[in-house]
């Protein structure tokens, strides 16, 4: 655990010295939530519970994936492009540490932004509705269990395609990836809101989560430092 | 220490290291010689375990170091690149390399470190701001931070200026002298091995072609050459006559008043003054001629052109 701790601080430091992409991604993340509150109150009638329940059940997991996305390339695909990759694997490091530590680091940043951005939705919707609106406990449930695990699934899956890909089958998979994303997070700001959540969603999207990390860590055994090494840039 | 057998590797079965063997000992600076694309960067990826032979073994202290972690504790490098973090100050890339190798005394070594590249003033300054010599300087003390025992460096001093490129020099020399450290020095800078390495080889299209000391390459590869300077025409005349009629003199040609002598026999060389002293020669001076590495490489590299 101490390499990996090693790796997600560097990670984690490096990312913030990142300014501009932690900005716009902060800047992002308060842009829907403050545009979501506003969809979600425009009615004159007080707005129902389980209207913002779907908001910030949606809303956050999308938020955490896209950062998420946008970091992956700083910490795995960066890394590969400026050739540091073949320095860090001669050090007394394992494969699986080095995507440890790099998906954690991606984790805690996107999900701290998501979080930035679930507590603007409710200031903003709570502010609107001229009362506090308290999210229901299925969905506080979500945010702090299940969004962190989806982001942690989501960027070690990428991490792990970005560690065994070359340049260009990159580009080409960060196209696609990035386009359902981005039509997602759009279209989810229109129907979200009429969604109720219930413990089973929850638990299924825990149970997701958790599969999907499951196979993101299985993936690391196929990686070898040759294959690193022959995709570089 | 270092020990390479019968090592091979093929990409999509095209062959770039064909049956390379080599042991570099305690206490070497091991000179990897050829032309680009020779196959010496893919022997070190190899040793250092960043790829899988296609036959053969690359062992450190008889083990592959890409299946022992532990051993790659005492093993330094610096490849083609840097290494290095350019969002990063030159303390927190030689702090994050120290942790992952489990250095004590972190702080103080990295100030030392610093210190001993002339980097210390600069210390807290990102990597986005330093020339390239600063980062090939900050590239060797992160390779030495964990006092490895073993060092592998990938064309140290490639694109540096003469000034930065001495001071690499003199740090890979001070390195070997001071702490013992073992150095595998990957290059084409044939006056930097030649000024620092103890042994050599020579690698061609993927295959060995030469591979001892310097100075039995130097023997090996040419007949040794005696330049003398004599007193006047009239002893130039003499001397050549009389060395032209000698079994162990291979050719001989004037100019001036030199004379420049090729002998079959390398012990011959002393015996060759003696008697032209002995015929009434009259000579000035003479020098013992060696062959620069690089006429050693050039001779090597046409030869194996055919």
């Amino acid at each position: 655990m101490g390499q990996t701790l090693i790796i997600l601080r560097k990670e984690f430091k490096e990312l913030l010295t990142s300014r501009s992409t932690v900005l716009s991604g902060l800047a992002m993340s308060l842009f829907f939530s403050v545009m979501y509150g506003i969809l979600l109150t425009e009615s004159s009638k007080a707005l129902p519970a389980h209207a913002l329940d779907g908001a910030m059940f949606t809303l956050s997991a999308m938020l955490g994936v896209f950062m998420s996305y946008s970091f992956t390339s700083q910490v795995f695909l960066r890394e590969k492009m400026t050739k540091v990759t073949e320095t860090l694997l001669c050090a007394p490091v394992s494969l699986r540490q080095i995507w440890l530590g790099k998906t954690l680091a991606v984790t805690l940043l996107s999900y701290a932004i998501s979080l930035a951005g679930m507590g603007t939705l409710l200031t903003v919707a709570s502010a609107r509705n001229g009362d506090f609106i308290a999210p229901s406990l299925a969905v506080v449930f979500h945010i702090v269990f299940v969004v962190p695990a989806f982001i942690a699934a989501f960027g070690g899956l990428v991490g792990v395609a970005q560690m065994a890909m070359g340049m260009r089958e990159n580009q080409i998979f960060g196209f696609i990836i990035f386009l359902p994303l981005f039509i997602g997070l759009n279209t989810i700001m229109g129907m979200s809101g009429g969604v109720t959540v219930a413990w089973w969603q929850v638990g299924l999207a825990l149970g997701g989560s958790l599969i999907l990390l499951f196979i993101a860590s299985f993936l690391t055994r196929f990686l070898s430092r040759e294959r690193i090494v022959v995709t570089l840039a | 220490m270092i020990e390479v057998k019968n090592l091979s590797k093929a990409f999509k079965g095209k062959t770039v290291l064909n049956n390379v063997s080599l042991q570099v000992k305690e206490g070497e600076i091991f000179g990897y010689l050829g032309p680009n694309g020779a196959g010496k960067t893919t022997t070190i990826r190899l040793i250092l375990g960043l790829l899988k032979p296609t036959s053969g073994e690359a062992l450190v202290w008889g083990k592959p170091l890409g299946e022992h972690p532990e051993l790659r504790k005492q093993v330094g490098v610096v490849l083609e690149t840097d290494g290095l973090y350019e969002r990063l100050s030159a303390r927190d890339n030689l702090d994050y390399f120290a942790q992952l190798y489990g250095v004590a005394d972190r702080g103080s070594k990295i100030e030392s470190l610093l210190k001993f590249v002339g980097l210390y003033e600069r210390r807290d300054d990102k990597l986005g701001n330093y020339s390239k010599g600063m980062r090939r300087k900050l590239a060797l003390a992160r390779a030495i931070v964990s006092s490895p025992k073993v060092l592998f460096l990938d064309e140290p001093a490639s694109g540096l200026d003469p000034e930065a490129q001495r001071l690499v020099r003199d740090l890979i020399l001070q390195l070997s002298r001071e702490q013992g450290m073992v150095i595998f020095l990957n290059s084409h800078d044939l006056d930097e091995v030649e000024r620092i390495c103890s042994k050599i080889a020579i690698i061609q299209n993927g295959e060995i072609k030469a591979y001892d000391s310097i100075s039995n390459l130097r023997s090996k590869s040419s007949q040794p050459v005696v330049q003398l300077t004599l007193s006047g025409d009239a002893d130039i005349v003499k001397a050549s006559q009389f060395l032209k009629t000698q079994t162990y003199v291979s050719s001989v040609s004037a100019d001036n008043h030199n004379l420049t002598v090729t002998l079959n026999d390398e012990k011959m060389s002393s015996g060759l003054l003696a008697a032209l002293v002995r015929q009434g020669v009259g000579v000035e001076e003479a020098r013992r001629m060696t062959r620069s590495l690089e006429d050693i490489y050039l001779k090597i590299m046409r030869e194996a052109k055919g």
